[in-house]
């Protein structure tokens, strides 16, 4: 309390002091000398900027701006609000200074002519980034979302208005989807409720019939005449019963410990031989525990089936109604359910071939799953919860010699190339085929369907011989460097996959050759659908070329392509063919994580995933989190576009 | 040839909007029935409910008696006619035409001798082997009418047939539609969004709106005894002027003052408004252009504006004029009532004076929009008392528009304690 | 007026003239650019014939010609080259037709019918697509060598991995059936035809297209495949397809390889000329195909 006191009293006095400044600093003149010019000079400067900490506010007010009211201020303050009050207005004078940039370009061109619009675009970087900070809180508060406000901006100020707010919305729509995604976990809870409800209702009201489907299936509908139904439920208990009791529980009992009793080796006297006996098997294990599961889960759901059909078939036994007949459920096959016959297969086939595995994938994730513990030659493999995410999220080095890097660093350094690479893998082939196929449209060029054809053939010829050769054709003693020597221009050959960035630039120029023609087939059609008379209205509006082309051409395609340029960004991350057949990954990352297999400097995820899993020393835990990773890059700037794209969003539109 | 019966249904869709609400509504055999409507009523809905195309959410459909709810389109005997024609692009005319036929497994010789003859009513004998793509709007709608026509199905279902055609082969298609009609003698349903269709077609036509039935009836009913505003403004063309006024009731009859000018009302709507017991009450006044007559400024009851624009259509003017009040209002002026000097006259932003006698007038409730001296049709009437649960459910505010079958006296009530 | 014709036909002369130089601009690029396409191609069919050695060399034109390295290939006492061909045609021609059926029978579904499984199937199968499809190789191959289809005998693994899951890839073909009016169907089954008769009667006479471009990837696919192959067939020559096969020739670290690189370009040539063939034929669907999957995305 009394510090308190003692402090409030301080600042008292400092005030009070701070009232008679002039005159104190001529008393301790007076009284001191020199000594005392500096103390007052001291106190003058801590005085000075409370002055103006309180003058600030009255600049902002405006108080003093009339000369009446400024001679009641000392000389000091009077100066001090003079100065507050200009570097007040800097911001104003900045602002639409700033804000006018794009005026200034055309100014300085015309001044300079083409240094000065060069140096305009180099004054325009700068300038979008202060234009972007000073409309931050704009777009935080919504200003411009009316259309009238939002016209007023420059169209720079609107491009940047729209992304600031997009990135605003960021948070809303996490919000929603958190709503929805709970919302949806009330209604699936709700569901199971709701169904609960109505087996313990259709227990109470049901016949015996349906009282007997509870514990032997099918058998309502055999009584009722339904006998296919009754027959295909009967058999599906029988086996689910019997592969549970030979099979089923044996599996799921493991489950939990993925096995009890790894490999042992005994040591034969008599043979003098090591022998190895082999017992469980952690990978079958969770393979069957995963399919047992699977089955429990398909189980169920028949069951309820079962029960919902002999409600069905009690109320219409209380309607008078007749049931439908094995005939009838025969006919319905190739109509009314005619999607249930065309979807079993293929779906049965992505359950089994795709969902199934990887589930089981993720799974391993979370084990420790490799060359050393297979699961039944060597060692059993067990759950290690989440450590192999956390290696990949620690920073902390493993290695104490400091000479290696983290295995996120190295995790790290291979996502960053595959984005880079896939920005770039997807962006000059998509500018570099618009642009051929436009040449190649173009009025008055001959043999369009000649330029085509050749071109095309890198899509006709398999990849792996195409990439292959063109490989070879780019080593240290290829065609490419022979070429280059007999022509004189260089010495000595450029070892074009020698260094990380030479590999990577030649990788990504490659992917140009053979990423062409498919943009070039694609802009093809779609640039001859752009409307002809957009391009005539704007000719009579007084567009050139140029124009026509950043105006029209290019929106439309953008727009048009949009979900193209998705799936080939896409697709290029995962692009496996292109690096693998070129580099296969290499040059070595010297720097890379021990623990990281043998990665190369061009490795994408999906290249890294494949080294991981085969060669000699596989890693399966690890294929499975960059698995799970590479699905979780994927679906974040899926997501991401999917909100951008308009043309996307209701697959019902295009109907 | 068959009855067809809607009982209460509804169309709700996935994404929890309703289409078509307690739709009622018995047609009878070989009766001609038009559904018309703005875009989005519903009246496709409740058609292709009918053909089995959409299921329905709740309620019945019959067709000759029996439930067809759960029958697929091909068991329920229909036969229709696609907006787009649906002709299946791979097969020639003759194909196309036999199809059902095929499937039904009749013999050849009959599908010829059925095909051909339906060609020969719908003169398409020269195009038989040709394929749709080669045809012309109007031959390719003869097709697919052609092949509705050889089902001899029990009921026959149009889906705005005419919409695609232009203007001047729709009109000819209505007259061969009508022809159609009395060749095959049969039940049709036919759904257009242009009344002129729905009043030269339908022996009964069902205005829609917003999933709801608004009126059902001849085209004379509807014409001339709309049940509400919007059906008097959605039949007629050009649509009926509505001025907002009060009806007001004293010792020596019924009188409206549209614009402060006192109009007596005479003869058999003052009976009716008598008969209804009509109180002094807030009404929109209806009256259609072409009951307006140009009068000079002394005549009683005149009423002065000013004319914005006239608009010739050759044997009529369209006069369109403001009132002093502001209102906009529309005349229609037989040419030939006119002289040329008059004609001549007639020139934005001259002065001009119309009258209407009180037996053209359309009397609605302000607040209910209901025609005050509307009565539903008996069956109808019938109809709504079977199925008065359902109503029930609907919520408040749109119980207004929901109503208009009901008499209008319930409406009256409720106007008397606003008084 | 002479004078403004004359200036008028002045400019004129001088837009035709800038437009023939642009575009002989544009044909000297093109030229180039079909070099730069042409060259690889070239340089495999050239050194396919060299005979005075199989190794990698520093020349392209051969300085002796023969028909050596086909010879090579055709020898199945040297190469198991032609066992890698018959491996790859019989999944190639497996794969063409039964992925084709099951992703027709996918799209058509999707595109047609509206029931309750439907979003959250083609949700499903989006979340699925976002899995590297390698992942599932590791468990598949282990299911696979236990049942017997690897190694040796990978051809019937080979083709059941491809086609199981080509439900997946309904997109494009969906889309073209969605193109179909719908009231087609509708008039069908009015007209008495069940839903399977108008899939076969009215909507597959009109998918030609679309059945020929779903033939044709699939067709292809099998050829171009390293990854799925080099799994099944792991180190076994005889279950090798020629992908696999022929980059162990080009891509071993041994010393082999460079005793195999004339082979690899002969046995490179040999998939190339029908592959390509067929699909230059077909190129049309091929664009039409992939051109409305890229719009609808």
């Amino acid at each position: 309390m009394l510090t308190f006191y003692i402090c409030l009293g301080a600042v008292i006095v400092i005030f009070v002091l701070a009232a008679f400044v002039p005159d104190v600093m001529y008393a301790l003149r007076f009284l001191f000398g020199i000594p005392g010019v500096f103390v007052a000079s001291a106190v003058k400067l801590v005085t000075t900027l409370f002055h103006s900490l309180g003058l600030i506010y009255t600049v902002a007010k405006d108080e003093y701006d009339s000369e009446e009211s400024r001679a009641v201020l000392t000389r000091e303050d009077a100066s001090l609000y003079g100065g507050i009050d200009v570097l007040a207005s800097v911001p104003e004078i900045i602002v639409p200074a700033i804000k006018k940039v794009p005026r200034l370009r055309m100014t300085l061109r015309y001044a300079m002519g083409i240094p000065g619009a060069v140096l305009a675009s180099v004054l325009r970087f700068p300038a979008i980034l202060i234009n972007g900070f000073i409309l931050l809180p704009e777009a935080v508060g919504r200003k411009y979302d009316d259309a009238l406000s939002f016209l007023l901006l420059s169209r720079e100020q609107q491009f940047l208005y729209k992304w600031i707010s997009g990135f605003c919305g960021i948070p809303n729509a996490i919000i929603s989807g958190a709503k929805k995604a709970a919302l949806a976990v009330w209604h699936g809870l709700c569901a199971v409720y709701r169904n609960i409800a109505d087996i313990v209702i259709t227990a109470k009201k049901g016949s015996p019939s349906t009282l007997i489907s509870y514990v032997l299936m099918g058998y309502g509908n055999i009584a009722r005449g339904q006998i296919l139904r009754g027959v295909l439920f009967m058999l599906f208990e029988a086996v689910f019963i019997f592969y549970m009791i030979f099979a089923g529980a044996h599996w799921l009992s493991y489950l939990p410990s993925l096995g009890k009793q790894g490999p042992v080796e005994s040591y034969d006297f008599i043979a003098d031989v090591y022998t190895t006996t082999r017992h469980d098997n952690s990978f079958k294990i969770l393979l069957y525990g995963v399919l047992t599961l699977f089955f429990i889960v398909a189980f169920i759901y028949t069951w309820r089936l079962n029960i919902k059909q002999n409600k069905l078939l009690d109320e219409f036994a209380a309607a008078g109604k007749k049931a439908k007949g094995s005939k009838d459920d025969l006919r319905s096959l190739v109509d009314e359910n005619f999607h249930r016959t065309l979807l079993s297969l293929p779906t049965l086939g992505i359950l089994l071939f795709t969902v199934l595995p990887i589930f089981f994938m993720i799974l391993v994730a979370f084990t420790n799953y490799d060359n050393l513990h297979d699961g039944y030659t060597n060692a059993l493999f067990k759950w290690v919860g989440t450590s192999n995410f956390k290696q990949l999220f620690s920073w902390e080095a493993k290695d104490t010699k400091g000479t290696t890097l983290t295995f996120s660093a190295t995790f790290g350094e291979v996502l960053s190339w595959t984005l880079i690479w896939a920005f770039f893998a997807t962006f000059t082939t998509y500018f570099l085929g618009m642009l051929v196929a436009m040449a190649i449209n173009k009025k008055g060029i001959r043999f369009k369907k000649g330029w085509r054809t050749i071109l095309v053939l890198t899509i006709a010829i398999p990849q792996f011989i195409s990439l292959l050769y063109v490989s070879r054709m780019f080593a240290y003693t290829g065609i490419i460097n022979n070429f280059l020597k007999d022509l004189g221009l260089r010495k000595n050959p450029i070892d074009f996959w020698g260094t990380g960035t030479s590999a990577r630039i030649t990788a990504i120029a490659i992917n140009i050759w053979i990423g062409i023609p498919y943009v070039m087939l694609i802009t093809t059609g779609i640039l001859m659908n752009i409307p002809q008379d957009l391009y005539e209205s704007s000719r009579i509006d007084g567009a050139g070329g140029w124009q026509q082309y950043t105006k029209i051409t290019l929106p439309y395609m953008l727009f048009v392509t949009g979900p193209y340029l998705l799936t080939s960004f896409t697709g290029n991350i995962n692009n496996f063919n292109v690096i693998f057949l070129l580099t296969g990954g290499g040059p070595n990352m010297t720097t890379a994580n021990a623990s990281a297999g043998s990665i190369g400097q061009t490795d994408l995820l999906i290249t890294w995933l494949y080294k991981l899993t085969t060669g000699t020393e596989p890693k399966y835990y690890l294929a499975s989190v960059i698995g799970i990773m590479i699905f979780v890059v994927l679906a974040i700037i899926s997501l991401a576009v999917y909100r951008m794209l308009p043309s996307v969003k209701n697959e019902e539109d295009f109907q | 040839m068959a009855s067809v019966k809607l009982t209460d249904v509804k169309k709700i869709y996935d994404n929890n909007v309703v289409a078509v609400h307690d739709f009622n509504l018995t047609i009878h055999d070989k009766e001609f029935v038009v559904f018309v409507g703005p875009s989005g009523c519903g009246k496709s809905t409740t058609l292709r409910m009918v053909a089995g195309l959409e299921d329905i959410s709740s309620g019945t459909v019959e067709i000759d008696g029996t439930v067809v709810n759960d029958l697929q389109p091909k068991d329920r005997d229909i036969a229709m006619v696609f907006q787009n024609y649906a002709l299946y692009p791979h097969m020639t005319v003759y194909d196309n035409i036999a199809f059902s036929l095929r499937l039904k497994k009749m013999p050849e010789d009959e599908v010829y001798a059925k095909v051909t003859e339906a060609a020969e009513i719908l003169g398409i004998t020269d195009y038989l082997l040709r394929k749709p793509r080669a045809l012309s709007g109007g031959q390719r709608q003869r097709v697919a009418i052609g092949r509705a026509m050889v089902r001899n199905a029990k009921v026959f279902l149009m889906d705005e047939p005419l919409s695609n055609l232009d203007a001047k082969l729709r009109n000819q298609m209505r007259a061969e539609i009508i022809l159609l009609r009395k060749r095959l003698d049969t039940t049709f349903i036919y759904v257009t969004h242009d009344q002129t269709e729905a009043m030269t077609l339908g022996d009964r036509i069902v205005i829609m709106q917003d999933g709801y039935i608004e009126q059902v009836g001849t085209p004379t009913e509807v014409f001339e005894m709309p049940a509400n505003v919007f059906v008097a403004e959605f039949i007629g063309a050009p649509k009926m002027n509505m001025i907002p006024t009060r009806l007001e009731k004293d010792a020596e009859g019924y009188f409206v003052a549209p614009y402060g000018i006192k109009m007596p009302i005479e003869g058999e709507k003052a009976e009716a408004l008598r008969a209804k017991s009509c109180e002094s009450q807030d009404i929109i006044l209806g009256v259609r252009p072409e009951h307006i007559v140009l009068t000079d400024e002394n005549a009683p009851g005149s009423i002065p504006c000013t004319l914005e624009v006239n608009e010739m259509m050759g044997s009529e003017l369209h006069l369109h004029v403001v009132t002093e009040a502001g209102d906009r209002l529309i005349v229609r002026v037989p040419t030939l009532a006119l002289t040329n000097a008059q004609r001549r006259d007639m020139v934005a932003g001259c002065r001009l004076h119309i009258a209407f006698e009180s037996k053209v007038m359309h009397f609605f409730g302000a607040e209910s929009h209901l025609n005050l001296l509307y009565e539903a049709p008996a069956e109808e009437k019938e109809e709504a008392l079977q199925a008065p649960a359902p109503q029930t459910e609907i919520p408040a505010p749109e119980a207004e528009t929901e109503a208009p079958a009901e008499p209008a006296q319930d409406a009256q009530p409720d106007e008397g304690k606003q008084d | 007026m002479n004078a403004t014709d004359s200036s008028v036909m002045k400019q004129h002369m001088g837009l035709e003239k800038q437009r023939r130089i642009s575009n002989n601009v544009i044909h000297t690029v093109l030229i180039i650019i079909s070099i730069v396409w042409l060259i690889p191609f070239v340089c495999i069919l050239l050194q396919s014939f060299r005979v005075e050695n199989t190794m990698e060399v520093g020349y392209v034109i051969p300085h002796k010609w023969g028909f050596d390295n086909y010879i090579y290939l055709f020898d199945t006492n040297k190469s198991q080259f032609l066992r890698w061909y018959l491996n790859t045609l019989i999944i190639a021609l497996f794969v063409a037709v039964f992925q084709t059926l099951i992703v027709l029978c996918m799209s058509y579904t999707l595109s047609r019918f509206r029931f309750k499984m439907r979003t959250p199937l083609m949700k499903m199968m989006l979340v699925l697509g976002l899995f590297p499809g390698m992942l599932t190789m590791i468990i598949l191959y282990t299911v696979l060598r236990d049942l017997g289809l690897t190694g040796e005998h990978s051809v019937p693994g080979l083709i059941l991995v491809y086609i199981a899951s080509s439900g997946m890839g309904y997109y494009v073909s969906k889309g073209f059936f969605d193109t179909i009016s719908r009231s087609l169907d509708e008039s069908a089954r009015i007209d008495g035809a069940n839903r399977f008769k108008v899939l076969y009667k009215i909507i597959l006479p009109l998918s030609k297209p679309i059945v020929i471009y779903t033939v044709l990837t699939a067709f292809m696919a099998p050829w171009g495949d390293y990854i799925f192959a080099s799994y099944i067939a792991h180190s076994v020559t005889v279950g090798k397809n020629v992908a696999v096969g022929l980059s162990s020739w080009i891509n071993d670290t041994d010393k082999l390889r460079a005793a195999h690189y004339t082979h690899f370009c002969a046995g490179g040539v040999l998939v190339a000329l029908p592959v390509a063939i067929i699909f230059m034929c077909l190129q049309r669907y091929y664009v039409e195909g992939v051109t409305s999957g890229a719009v609808k995305g």
